[in-house]
């Protein structure tokens, strides 16, 4: 018995063929369907992109420093746009970073595509330091308000911080907490896994006695939670709590959960986003009196009152706060560097940002230190300073330093 | 300098401050709502041996309806619940219907339960993403007060959303349990669990049975999250959050005993709650899934033993 | 290649050169090498032209992610496709890889390139300890167990303070940095890898590794009844597969530029290489590439065009097209295609060559002509397992004392007693409940003994597992059939063949010979899901004895089961034959009518007790055995 061959190569090998082709078709259509997700741009206005979350766990504060943006871009267009381009005007590239660093870096790569001069954003450091690792590889100068020391200290050179550091943050929590607390006291530490966090909390370590740190809880945001975490801290008795979470759902949360359980400890925040009007409903401005913040990131304060009018009137929000005035300031920065350049050029806008430093600009007065903006080598801000801020009577007001300071501490109530 | 960590008197620290009484009121509570979750998916792979990877994003649903329903008609969560079972129900049983017996003969792998479990796998990633693009990734929650319902006794503060939640959760429970063990419709879920074909001998519509099954599942899971809601935000995602936990619990009971996941997850929330005290916060999550896997490999017909036992 | 009609025995060092005319056929492999290199040429020219196409615009970071998780899915792939154990926790290999790569950079400054083969390293460590840990679990239970390791690392990595590390720039780093201004440059390495890894992949199909991961995901336990050591395979597969997986997360650290515990060690990273590898076609070679191929761009072209107000497109994508895929064809992509194809293009050839299911098998290797029945001719035979020493009619062959084993509070055998002789067919005989198939499972290895020693050509088998007794030189049968579906005839025969043999060549000899004791070699080309019930007897027969070798003990349970009298017959002289070449045979069969006129002796079990041993004469006339099975009161 004997079986004849299958015509197996003739057929086989029309198969093989069919599926390589395939195969190579397949492939071939990658590039294609991404090119077509390209728009082409080609309108008269200088495009400047701004990157925040706009959904997520921090919301809520990057929504906040969208408006800022829209606020000063409204006013640099109302007043005749960029005068050395012609009187061109600004339009803002929107970005959502969205709460977690891969979105970030993907939004970026997006956004950045589209040959903005300049970008801002993205408020959380974790975002930031993942989003202006495009930007360094595009070569677009970055503004930033982001605290995490990281952001200037991996020898990048398109990225520009306004902010104070952790480093200087810590300082200056420690200042805050001196200032509502005896010399000696105990403290618990509290807070997420926010790269700015971290460093913070690493540096109060070294800044206190070891012995004054009674409990450490720290939890990877958003949490939905916060008994385990209260639980922790209040069994062991603090005098200060230090809460350094960053999105404000979890900082509502812990702040609720605290007052629930009785706690009686002063509060001390490290995040800017605890300056935010959300508390306002979300605490309650009884709930919020005494909380005090301490922040690298500027709170309009003495100064920078018709600013925070203006932000009100057209926001009908009860305040301004320090999100909304990072990219109200950041928007103003790149617009300067642009008059300086001359050109719709991200290397000559870098070039300006290089070179700036400017004295007596009134909205770069907000911010303490003197209203001078001139960046280091590293892109960090120079006499930059940490504020630190207390909310009385419904809202935050700026205690120190005394440049833009518009109220007095007010110790435990 | 941390407080927490192991003391050699622990024992009689912790009953003075009442710490950890306080840790276990946590623990139960939280176990109670994955104790119902988890009994949902033991009925469904007791009954029809289907991994239901979607479990958690139908509780999702659920905390969505509520916050919709407080939004437009300022219901609560219990005219919430009650108004939501039904739909849940039918749409239960019309994902049985449409999906699960649609791939009941796939046979992708020498494992028949792979192609059901993919199926849902499928399911739960339009489910979550369907829930973002429809409502954004920002946390809703339910109603914003400014101040947390607590009772106290003595030093100990229990929060009243979440016990309520609990009581909810283990009197459905216990609902659920009575009626498999004692009703008609209980027993035939049973038969049709051991045996379909026998099951279909005795006259029992077997088809009709799943479909009940599936939807009675999804029902609960869609409760869970309308009470849940009250203290929990409402995430796209937040599924996830549960979703292992669920299966831990269902293992750590025996897969597809229904009480053997409600005691799981009680016993999952305690042993989350209490590892606290040994060890730090972040590493929460770990302990539950190093105790999964022992469970797995010392036992994994689970505490109380493998399917066919509702 | 010609086969004689004539053949002079083989004798019995396996390990002899015989180029005698004795079958020299090959068995083909389930990869043939032209289907092989096509599909990697394929691969390749794709690549390029993708690559090319995108040139320096955006889209080329679409194509570097298609390439990276199209070795992904492939890696994933051989142990979840070819050896039939679903993972679902498969990130955590990934993201050793992402990490390794990353934070060596940090630390050390060694570049990605470098830093990549150390997380290759961590993922190859990682995979042996979670195979030893696993490999007990089965099917579902592995699955799920396997979701808990990425977990476990991802919260340490946060708790270690990794939950974020950023990948440094380097502008001025070479090749090796994967960060070079040209975004081509980490698409070719990509593309090298994703060929690597499909390299692997088909050297593994050809290979008798491969062979015996075929026998592991078709069924496990006859596989390891077949002679092979299922655990170190599935613990091969797995290493392999996580090494290869690092690779891809390596690479993948350069594209997403901050590496996160949620992103590689996430169970959406485990699930990725899942649903590309089901979408396209599990167990093909071409099944990941192309489920990759498709749904990775497409994903990434609707986020980036939609991805502004439609941020979670591409999840809602992934989700459609594995539920369209599972319900509508759950093979994959990639066999249904075929199957249109095989409609469209209807060739001619026979239905069985069309069976080729997703490409992975070929017959072109095959040989043309093949011989057929040879009942008469008793002296060709295989090579014998490795026995060099002769051994004498009547010398025991397998030895049994007091074995005893009880389930729970049954106690199912008691004090059992007996042996096997070199040229002896021995049949054990008893009423249902008898012990006689435990009897069977504990001498094959399956179940260990409570007390009592079994002897198997002379070495101790108590703590052996069931491949290695089989190495030794016994090959059993199942009560229900089971042959590995999927796999040809022939196939299912080498599997057992390879059991002691050195090399594919002595194993196909092996293979052919059985085959042809049982006349299936017209039939040996055939898929085994094919075949008659009565075929599918003869053919695990087939198999039993290339397990056995020459001079070696068949186990065969109630194999006369469903067959006509015309394949019993022919069954029965095979074993006469097998007996003939020195071979032993211990059967069990219900009724002794069956079997009277061949065995040499009985072995009647009751209740898990030895009642009787004998002739058949003897046995037909001892008391105790008509009570056993008619009753007491037919004792005399």
């Amino acid at each position: 018995m004997v079986i004849v061959p299958t015509c197996g190569l003739a057929s086989k090998a029309g198969r093989v063929r069919r599926k390589f082709l395939l195969t190579a078709a397949t492939a071939a259509l990658v590039p294609v369907m991404a090119l077509t997700a390209m728009d082409a741009v080609a309108d008269d206005s200088v495009k400047v992109a701004v990157i925040a979350p706009l959904a997520g766990a921090f919301a809520v504060s990057g929504q906040d420093v969208l408006n800022g943006a829209k606020l000063a871009a409204e006013e640099i267009n109302a007043a005749g746009g960029i005068k050395s381009l012609g009187g061109r005007k600004l339009e803002l590239l929107v970005g959502d970073a969205g709460q977690s660093p891969e979105t970030a870096v993907t939004t970026a790569r997006r956004v950045l595509n589209q040959k903005p001069v300049a970008a801002i954003g993205s408020w959380y450091s974790s975002l930031t330091l993942a989003a202006t690792q495009i930007a360094e590889r595009s070569r677009i100068p970055w503004v930033t308000g982001s605290v995490a020391d990281d952001i200037t200290n991996r020898g990048f050179k398109y990225v520009y911080k306004i902010s104070a550091g952790s480093e200087a943050s810590a300082q200056g929590l420690i200042d805050a907490i001196k200032l509502v607390g005896a010399d000696s006291y105990r403290l618990a530490l509290l807070g997420d896994n926010n790269a700015a966090n971290t460093s913070i909390q690493a540096f109060i370590k070294t800044k206190v006695d070891p012995s004054s740190i009674v409990s450490e809880q720290t939890w990877t945001p958003p949490l939905s939670d916060a008994t385990p975490v209260v639980n922790g801290i209040l069994r062991s008795k603090p005098d200060i709590i230090y809460l350094g979470a960053t999105s404000t759902s979890d900082q509502a949360l812990v702040l609720k959960q605290l007052a629930a359980q009785g706690n009686t400890a002063p509060i001390v925040m490290g995040a800017s986003s605890a300056a935010n009007p959300t508390f306002r409903d979300a605490v309650g401005s009884q709930g919020m009196e005494g909380v005090i913040v301490a922040t690298g990131v500027s709170f309009p304060g003495k100064g920078a009152e018709d600013i925070n009018q203006k932000y009100v009137e057209s926001t009908k929000q009860a305040f301004m706060d320090c999100e909304a005035l990072t990219g109200y300031v950041n928007i103003y920065v790149v617009a300067q560097a642009l008059e300086q350049a001359g050109k719709a050029d991200p290397a000559a806008v870098k070039q300006a940002l290089d070179d700036m430093d400017i004295q007596n600009f009134h909205v770069f007065e907000a911010l303490p230190g003197g209203a001078r903006m001139k960046f280091d080598e590293t892109g960090l801000r120079e006499n930059n300073a940490v504020e630190i801020l207390q909310w009385q009577g419904g809202q935050p007001r700026v205690i120190a330093p005394a440049d833009v300071a518009t109220a007095e501490v007010k110790k435990k109530l | 300098m941390r407080a927490a960590g192991v003391r050699p008197n622990f024992y009689k620290e912790s009953v003075k401050d009442m710490y950890v009484l306080q840790l276990v009121l946590s623990g139960l509570q939280q176990g109670g709502v994955l104790a119902l979750l988890s009994m949902g998916l033991a009925l469904m792979f007791g009954v029809l041996r289907v991994v239901n990877f979607a479990q958690a994003d139908f509780m999702m649903l659920g905390m969505y309806g509520a916050i919709l329903m407080y939004a437009a008609f300022q219901l609560n969560f219990a005219e919430t619940s009650l108004l939501l079972v039904i739909p849940a129900f039918i749409v239960g049983w019309l994902v049985y219907e449409l999906i699960i017996r649609r791939v009941a003969q796939a046979k992708l792998t020498s494992t028949p339960e792979h192609a059901q479990l993919l199926a849902t796998l499928g399911l739960s990633l339009i489910i979550q993403n369907t829930a973002e693009m429809v409502w954004g990734a920002t946390p809703l929650n339910l109603e914003s007060s400014q101040q947390l319902s607590m009772w106290h006794i003595g030093s100990l503060s229990i929060d009243q959303p979440r016990t309520i939640a609990f009581g909810i959760a283990i009197a459905i429970g216990i609902i659920m349990l009575l009626v498999l063990r004692g009703t008609y419709i209980g027993r035939a879920v049973r038969a049709a669990a051991s045996d379909q074909e026998a099951a279909s001998y005795v006259g029992v519509n077997v088809r009709r049975v799943y479909g009940a099954t599936f939807g009675v599942a999804v029902a609960i899971s869609v409760i869970v999250g309308s009470v849940l809601v009250s203290y929990y935000p409402a995430t796209p995602l937040a599924g996830n959050d549960f979703i292992l936990l669920m299966f831990t619990a269902v293992i750590l009971g025996g897969l597809g005993n229904v009480m053997g996941a409600m005691v799981g997850g009680l016993l999952l929330g305690l042993i989350q709650s209490l590892s606290q005290l040994f060890i730090p916060l972040e590493l929460n999550s770990a302990v539950v899934f190093v105790l999964f896997l022992v469970m797995m490999l010392v036992r994994p017909s689970g505490i109380f033993g493998e399917v066919n036992r509702l | 290649m010609n086969t004689s009609t004539q053949s002079k025995p083989i004798g019995m060092p396996r390990k002899d050169s015989d180029k005698s005319s004795a079958s020299t056929r090959g068995v083909p492999f389930s990869m043939s090498m032209s289907s092989a290199v096509w599909q990697l040429a394929a691969l390749l020219l794709g690549g390029l032209i993708a690559i090319f196409l995108a040139g320096d615009s955006p889209a080329q970071i679409t194509v570097t992610l298609t390439l990276i998780y199209i070795a992904y899915a492939s890696a994933w792939n051989i142990v979840a496709g070819f050896a039939g154990q679903f993972t679902f926790g498969h990130s955590a290999f990934f993201g050793l890889g992402a990490y390794s790569a990353t934070l060596l950079t940090q630390w050390i400054g060694l570049p990605p390139m470098y830093g990549l083969w150390v997380g290759v390293l961590a993922a190859a460590i990682a995979a042996t300890v979670i195979g030893i840990i696993t490999l007990r679990l089965r099917g579902l239970y592995f699955g799920l167990a396997t979701v808990v390791f990425p977990t476990v690392f991802a919260v340490f990595a946060t708790y270690l303070g990794f939950q974020e590390v950023s990948v440094p720039f380097s502008p001025d780093g070479g090749l090796e940095s994967f960060t070079p201004g040209d975004p081509k440059v980490l698409s070719f390495v990509a593309l090298a890898a994703a060929l690597l890894v499909c390299i692997v992949a088909v050297a593994l199909l050809r290979s008798r590794f491969g062979t015996a991961l075929g026998a592991l995901r078709s069924d496990q336990d006859a596989a390891e009844a077949s002679g092979v050591n299922t655990t170190r395979v599935k613990i091969y597969a797995l290493v392999l597969s996580a090494a290869l997986s690092a690779i891809a997360g390596g690479l993948y650290a350069s594209v997403s530029l901050v590496v996160t515990p949620v992103d590689v060690f996430g169970l959406q990273m485990s699930v990725k290489p899942v649903l590309m590898t089901v979408f396209g076609g599990i167990g093909t070679l071409a099944g990941p590439v192309l489920g990759a191929a498709i749904l990775v761009p497409l994903s990434e072209t609707l986020n980036a065009t939609f991805g502004a107000t439609l941020p979670s497109l591409s999840g809602l994508v992934y989700g459609a097209a594995l539920l369209l895929v599972i319900t509508l064809f759950p093979g994959g992509l990639v066999p249904f295609i075929l199957s249109v194809a095989k409609r469209v293009y209807r060739s001619g050839a026979p239905s069985a060559a069309a069976e080729v299911a997703a490409g992975v098998s070929s017959r072109s290797d095959a040989t043309e002509q093949v011989k057929g029945g040879t009942e008469e001719d008793a002296s060709h035979w295989m090579p014998s397992q490795g026995r060099d020493t002769p051994v004498e009619p009547g010398a025991p062959i397998l030895t049994i004392a007091q074995i005893a084993k009880a389930f729970g509070g049954t106690k199912v055998l008691h004090d059992v007693t007996m042996q096997v002789a070199s040229r002896e067919i021995v049949g054990i005989i008893g009423p249902n409940g008898a012990g006689k198939t435990t009897l069977f499972n504990i001498i094959s290895g399956f179940v260990k003994p409570d007390a009592g020693s079994m002897q198997l050509h002379g070495t101790k088998t108590n703590d052996l597992r069931p491949s290695a007794i089989a190495a030794l030189g016994l090959g059993r049968t199942f009560q229900t059939v089971r042959l590995f579906s999927g796999m040809t005839a022939i196939e299912n025969v080498l599997v057992g063949a390879l059991a002691s043999c050195a090399d594919r060549e002595a194993a196909s000899r092996v293979a052919w010979s059985a085959i042809e004791e049982v006349g299936l070699a017209g039939r040996a080309l055939r898929k085994v899901d094919g075949l008659t019930t009565g075929e599918l007897r003869r053919l695990e027969l087939a198999r039993a004895m290339a397990i056995a070798g020459q001079g070696g003990l068949l186990l065969l349970d109630e194999f006369l089961g469903g067959l006509t009298k015309e394949d019993s017959a022919a069954l029965l002289e095979a074993l006469i034959r097998w007996r003939k070449n020195g071979g032993s045979v211990l059967a069990i069969e219900h009724t002794m009518r069956a079997m009277a006129d061949f065995v040499d002796r009985f072995v009647v079990l009751n209740f898990g007790k030895v009642i009787a041993q004998g002739s058949p004469e003897e046995i037909l006339k001892n008391q105790d055995v008509i009570k056993a099975y008619l009753g007491d009161k037919w004792g005399a």
